[in-house]
């Protein structure tokens, strides 16, 4: 336990974990709500049907498809919202970049999907650990696309990309366009910033020749991980 | 009003979501369309014709309330019915504030749905009227 | 208290250092006095012992001389003078020799005055001398001007006449003695008469013959110590032995200031080292005081570091297991949705036939009500995910505290406590967090609510404050906060609530006000109830 509690720290913990947390709930509502009109609808058919009118063995059929459909986003939306749940009770001292690199950006989804942003994702095949709690590199994957969508604007490309180096893995977030020299969100940057710092990272962040905008977090290695082979 | 008289234009950004509603409404006898962005709604009204806007509040841009705004300003006789994901009364106060007549949350059932419609619509058409 | 923690251990561990110290002092000076005095006591005896027995050596040889002549012989002069040459010889100091008759005529004498013929009939050594059989003299101015004593004795009639045989003592004898007894420069020793006459010179106190400035002390069959001051004040010992058989009195004195010189140094050590440890003890206590008092606030902000990680973890753990419950919850009403979608697709893609309509409302419904579910499952999560953040919203500050008043109502009409609501007008709206602006009102009347007594009165003002933020104070007129409280009473843990009350209430009050971006502060004199202000910015910034 640390002497001086890191107020600023944990709240912007709980904020991420509620805004987060929102958004799943959100999305999961507009589920329901598809298959309550999914349904709402077939129950309509059926009702006309009863009335008289006839019914379409296609149409119904393509219904219940759809409904499944919107069940199965529902389900994947729960199952995501459960990890993200339980990754504030794990506590391993390692986490693997890639897979929360992985969650994160679905996660993210529907907050790019409002700003128009689109997503890329580049990930290697291996694990990349890192020594750090599952929780706060969640964080850390999801304040970084922040900055970054933060800084390119509405309806911009980003790709993501995490990779090993010598030093450790990189976590990178690159526009695939140039980008105007737009002032960067103070707050959101000063959170990113803090929390790298807590993890022993490295942050860089800014134009490269081009214009394309480039971050890059680069975090600190696992001790036990066989690092294998140096990124390109 | 009734039923048969309204005309209604849906907007939400699922797809799914639109399609079906709009169905459902028909069936019911009333005139629907559905889009899913707020450009596409505000080119539809601009169009004109619609008694009854259905916006969704949590769209990309231009979101519910940014549609809510130009209706205010531009269409004042149309109804707009707000939706919500959740019961928070933000969203609805500044909705009211901008001009909505009602507000429903969704997953809704879709006989209070043409009800609140049926309401705003009246409460819209008392105003043109006076 | 922690002047009185402060006060009580010094007290506690000096009392014992000056009860030492005053004992060591007393028993010092009580041996020291003992050590010094004992070897004076001593000096002043032997020397009285010396003394005594001088005197008795010359009175026997007199007396032994006395008895081996008799008068017809001691008449003859030539006879007197080889008597007074063995005598001179036996023991020094003697100066002449007279013989006298029991009628006080002396008849013979041998030495350098012109005695012979003096009538001493008259004179009371006489009558002392034939009734007592020796005699020792006063000292007195006698030849050559330089101090003479006389001693005497009765030889008694035998055969022939009794008569008196008495010799001059010369002082030098016994000034040497004397000055055995006190050879120190601090120190002085002589012999007076019980008169207070010296009879031998004194160093401190005139020549022979002089009267001595000091009182003779009482008679005592040993020798004795004295404490007395001179004239001057100075402290003496005076050691004092009266001489037996004698008119003599040996005192012998001592410069107690002097003698005393190892002790006062002493003395000044042991008030120094008092003095010291003292401070010591003080400085020791006044820093582990402050130590204590440091350590225990360190440990107090340790606790409340600890408690703040508590409740974070704890609440991060309870959100956790809440979002993972609900996404368990979940699960069963999707999975009644699929399984019944699935049976609408079965009947309409296998069965040979068209199902009926009636066939397909019952999974329709079904599905309807899982929906249903889910709904109010998904609202519970996002209603309580909103409030892990401040979540802005257009607040009307008089109506969020008529509804917090609300919850107060019962207890208010109950205790019959005036609840007064004034709001300027033109009071603006505010874009602050509604769930924790009511955290906020509910805490701070709820401490006005406990601080009042039945039918007190609590005011609730509402004013701008600047352009940019309105202040909101809430005035009881209860019990008031001593100031010695007022500057803590933000502090988590700091209460005065004897049972009830974790002390956290406004210390949570003060990080959620400081959160929304927001001041509070507080006003209040004991008896006079207090003055919680609240100011909130009109645009929270996150």
């Amino acid at each position: 336990m640390t002497d001086t509690p890191d107020t600023a720290g944990r709240d912007r913990g709980c904020a991420f974990f509620g805004t987060v947390t929102a958004g799943l709930s959100h999305e999961l509502n507009n589920v329901f709500a598809t298959i309550n009109e999914l349904s709402g609808l077939l129950g309509d058919l059926a009702a006309a049907g009863q009335r008289g009118r006839p019914m379409d063995p296609q149409r119904l059929e393509s219904i219940s498809h759809r409904i499944s459909v919107q069940v199965e986003r529902g389900q994947h939306q729960t199952k995501r919202l459960n990890r993200f749940a339980h990754s504030v009770d794990e506590r391993g001292g390692h986490t693997d970049l890639n897979t929360v690199s992985q969650e994160a950006l679905a996660l993210f989804e529907r907050v790019a999907r409002l700003r128009k942003v689109e997503l890329e994702s580049v990930l290697p095949d291996g694990p990349l650990p890192t020594p750090t709690e599952p929780f706060e590199l969640y964080q850390l994957v999801w304040r970084s696309l922040e900055v970054a969508v933060g800084i390119v604007g509405e309806k911009s490309q980003l790709e993501l990309q995490a990779r090993p180096t010598a030093d450790g893995p990189e976590l990178r977030i690159a526009s695939g366009h140039p980008v105007s020299n737009a002032a960067p969100p103070t707050e959101l940057v000063s959170a990113l910033q803090e929390l790298v710092a807590k993890l022993g990272g490295q942050l860089s962040f800014g134009p490269k020749p081009g214009g394309m905008f480039c971050l890059t977090v680069l975090l600190p290695k696992s001790p036990t991980s066989g690092m294998g082979e140096v990124g390109p | 009003m009734s039923v048969d008289q309204l005309r209604v234009l849906v907007v939400d950004d699922e797809q799914e979501l639109v399609d079906a509603l709009v169905e459902r409404l028909q069936l019911r006898g009333i005139e629907a369309e559905g889009v899913t962005t707020g450009s596409a709604a505000l080119a539809r009204l601009e169009a004109g014709g619609v008694d009854v806007v259905l916006l969704d509040v949590k769209m990309p841009a231009p979101g519910g309330l940014d549609v809510l705004r130009k209706v205010s300003e531009r269409w004042p006789n149309v109804a707009a019915v707000l939706v919500t994901g959740h019961g928070s009364t933000q969203d609805a106060e500044t909705g009211m504030r901008l001009g909505a007549s009602e507000y429903i949350m969704k997953p809704f059932d879709i006989d209070a749905l043409v009800g609140t419609m049926l309401k705003a619509a009246d409460a819209k058409g008392a105003q043109s009227r006076d | 208290m922690f002047l009185i923690a402060v006060f009580s251990v010094s007290v506690v561990s000096i009392l014992p250092t000056v009860a030492m110290t005053a004992i060591n002092y007393y028993q010092y000076q009580e041996a020291l006095h003992a050590e010094s005095l004992r070897p004076m006591l001593r000096v002043t005896t032997h020397a009285k012992l010396s003394l005594e027995s001088f005197l008795t050596e010359r009175l026997s040889a007199l007396s032994l001389a006395s008895r081996m002549t008799d008068m017809a012989e001691l008449r003859d002069t030539d006879k007197l003078s080889t008597i007074l040459k063995h005598l001179k010889q036996a023991c020094g100091g003697i100066v002449d020799l007279g013989v006298i008759t029991e009628s006080g005529q002396q008849v013979a004498y041998a030495g350098p005055y012109q005695l012979k013929g003096k009538d001493y009939s008259k004179q009371d050594w006489l009558h002392e001398v034939l009734r007592r059989g020796v005699h020792v003299s006063d000292v007195f101015m006698g030849h050559r001007n330089l101090p003479h004593f006389v001693v005497a004795v009765h030889r008694e009639a035998t055969d022939g006449e009794g008569f008196v045989m008495r010799a001059t003592i010369d002082t030098e004898a016994i000034k040497r003695q004397v000055l055995s007894a006190g050879p120190r420069p601090s120190s002085d020793a002589f012999i007076v008469n019980h008169q207070g006459i010296l009879q031998t010179p004194s160093r401190f106190y005139g020549k022979a013959l002089g009267k001595l400035s000091l009182s003779v002390p009482p008679y005592s069959p040993q020798a004795e110590l004295l404490e007395v001051r001179d004239s001057n004040g100075l402290p003496l010992v005076v050691g004092y032995a009266y001489v037996e058989d004698s008119p003599f009195v040996l005192m012998t004195v001592h410069r107690l200031d002097l003698i005393q010189e190892s002790w006062i140094s002493l003395r000044r050590e042991l008030i120094v080292l008092l003095i010291v440890s003292i401070a010591l003890v003080l400085g020791v206590v006044v820093a582990g005081a402050k130590y204590m008092v440091n350590r225990t606030r360190e440990s107090d902000q340790k606790r409340a570091a600890v408690l703040h990680n508590l409740q974070y973890t704890s609440k991060m753990a309870a959100i956790g297991r809440l979002a993972a419950g609900v996404a368990h919850e979940i699960n069963n009403p999707l999975a009644i949705i699929n399984q019944k979608a699935g049976l609408i697709k079965d009947k309409l893609s296998l069965s040979p036939e068209l199902p009926s309509p009636q066939e397909l409302i019952p999974p329709v419904n079904s599905v309807l009500s899982s929906v249903d579910r889910c709904k109010t499952i998904t609202h519970r999560l996002l209603g309580f995910a909103k409030h892990m953040d401040v979540q802005p919203e257009e607040i009307e500050l008089p109506l969020l505290v008529q509804e917090v008043l609300s919850f107060l109502e019962k207890e208010a009409s109950y205790r019959c406590i005036q609840v007064d609501l004034q709001v300027e007008p033109e009071f603006p709206t505010i874009r602050s967090d509604r769930g924790q602006l009511q955290q906020v009102f509910l805490n701070i009347l709820n401490n006005a609510m406990a601080a009042v007594e039945d039918c007190g009165k609590i005011e609730i003002g509402m004013v701008r404050s600047g352009p940019n933020a309105v202040e909101v104070s809430v005035r009881d007129d209860g019990v008031g906060i001593p100031a010695e409280n007022l500057g803590r009473i933000f502090e988590p843990f700091f209460t005065t609530k004897k049972s009830a009350g974790t002390g956290l209430g406004l210390s949570i009050t003060y990080g959620v006000v400081q959160k929304l971006g927001g001041l509070i502060r507080v006003e209040s004199q004991k008896g006079e109830g207090a003055c919680f202000t609240v100011e909130l910015p009109l645009e929270h910034r996150s």
